[in-house]
């Protein structure tokens, strides 16, 4: 046997970002939503809101959109929601 | 060479075991690979005459980049000579492009893209623009297609298991790498687009998921093209750019030979490619990114058969369908037809791919040779 050694095809990578603490309640929160305008995936948002609300005492929902799927986010609509928002829902949706 | 290779090494106790490694983490395709060994990879990078830390193309969205080590690196997996490299740096540049939009290979309709290598480097590396021009067979453009799906595997997690969300996945992902025949009278693709003629070129096409073969049995130009924009206009409507390999044969005898360059050809079809509204209804594609999806479909109306929408242009009165037939996305985006020479040289048939649904232009990006 001819021992191969060969470089791997990957970067290893570690996770640079810690996740944000985790909600205990949503009760009196503002959640923002972002919406990444496929269709109807604004009414599937809308509808999570309204149901968050109802459910779980969700108390301002701000509402936005980006340009398209494939997009970053424009950075002042990332500014606005996490400086305004206790938990944000992103997502793909059509 | 002066710096140290970056990547991280593997030591298997023979051939077979590296194999094991390959499949355990998910770097290879499915297919087997040849290791990179340093020497290897440093060959590679030596004849682009390029540091391993280079970095080639970067994608924001994904938080990532592309450097030539990772290139040479994926390079010898996929089984290239170092003579490929300067295509493949070309193409990494072009997918990374805005104006190709990366992010949409990710999506459910599991487009890929179709390298279209143009100029003198497609003969000195004895690349195939000829029979079974999309099948396998001829070695670089076999390995540059596979190096280029190897690189976006494990440089850009493009694979299933990483962002890859595709429904039913591409037969072209296994390498999808073509010459174009530029010994037709037809104007090849890089010199329409500006290129000097002894310029080597790569050009990445977003294809769609399949694409879809035809051939005409007419020999009068316009009928031909006819029936070939009928077939354009039949694969969804979509707006953007689609890409048609014409085999030489028809480039020659039927439209060169005629007078039709390969400009006039690209513009006739740009006029022409239409779909009636009964059609439209009929393929689900009347209202189909408004409030019809998923909705019961709309009753043909009287008249309708004789309704056009044009695919690529707005004549005078569409402007009011024009929202209701394509999304907006789709507006912003370049259109028209690129055709492309390449087949068997002696048949009827051409092979029409579909552009990725709503984002992405094809992008033509400069081979560099080293000197």
């Amino acid at each position: 046997m001819t021992p191969v050694r060969f470089l791997k095809p990957v970067v290893d990578k570690k996770r640079a970002l810690k996740l944000a603490p985790r909600l205990t309640s949503l009760k009196g929160i503002t959640l923002g939503t972002l919406w990444d305008n496929k269709p109807h995936a604004d009414d599937f948002l809308r509808l999570v809101s309204e149901k968050l609300a109802e459910r779980h005492g969700v108390e301002r929902v701000i509402a936005r959109k980006k340009t398209y799927i494939g997009s970053l986010a424009p950075v002042p609509i990332l500014d606005e929601l996490a400086s305004t928002c206790d938990a944000v829902i992103v997502g793909v949706g059509d | 060479m002066n710096k140290k290779l970056g990547l991280g090494a593997v030591e298997s106790p023979d051939w077979y075991a590296a194999q094991e490694e390959f499949w355990k983490n998910n770097w290879t395709d499915g297919l087997p690979v040849i290791p990179a060994t340093e020497q290897r990879v440093t060959e590679f990078l030596d004849y682009v005459r390029l540091e391993p830390d280079v970095v080639i193309g970067e994608v924001a969205e994904r938080d990532a980049s592309i450097n030539a080590e990772m290139i040479a690196v994926n390079a010898v997996m996929a089984g290239c000579l170092p003579e490929y490299m300067p295509i493949l740096i070309a193409a990494v540049k072009a997918v990374t492009d805005h104006e190709f939009h990366f992010n949409h290979l990710a999506s459910m309709g599991s487009p890929w893209p179709l390298l279209i290598v143009n100029g003198p480097i497609t003969k000195q590396l004895k690349m195939n623009s000829g029979l079974y021009v999309l099948g396998p067979g001829n070695r670089p453009n076999a390995t540059i297609g596979r190096a280029m799906s190897l690189i976006m595997w494990n440089s850009m997690d493009a694979k299933p298991g990483g962002i890859l969300r595709g429904c039913m996945g591409h037969p072209g992902r296994w390498a999808f790498c073509i010459a174009e025949n530029e010994d037709t009278p037809w104007e090849p693709v890089h010199v329409l687009q500006g290129f000097d003629r002894n310029t080597s070129t790569v050009t990445a096409f977003p294809s769609s998921d399949g694409g879809r073969r035809m051939g005409t049995y007419y020999r009068e130009p316009k009928a031909a093209l006819d029936a070939v924009g009928y077939n354009v206009a039949a694969c969804e409507m979509v707006r953007g750019v689609f890409c048609v390999l014409v085999n030489p044969y028809l480039a020659e005898q039927v439209f060169a030979k005629e007078g039709w360059t390969k400009k006039a050809a690209q513009d006739y079809l740009v006029e022409n490619c239409r779909m009636s509204v009964r059609d439209l209804k009929t393929i689900s594609r009347w209202g189909w990114w408004g409030d019809y999806v998923a909705k019961d479909p709309p009753p043909v109306q009287p008249g309708d058969e004789d309704h056009y929408i044009y695919q690529f242009r707005d004549p005078p009165g569409q402007e009011k369908y024009t929202d209701l037939v394509f999304p907006s996305t789709m507006n912003e985006r370049r259109r028209g037809v690129m055709l492309v020479v390449a087949g068997g040289n002696a048949s009827n048939l051409l092979y029409i791919l579909r552009p990725y649904t709503v984002s992405a232009n094809p992008v033509t990006q400069a081979i560099e040779i080293p000197k």
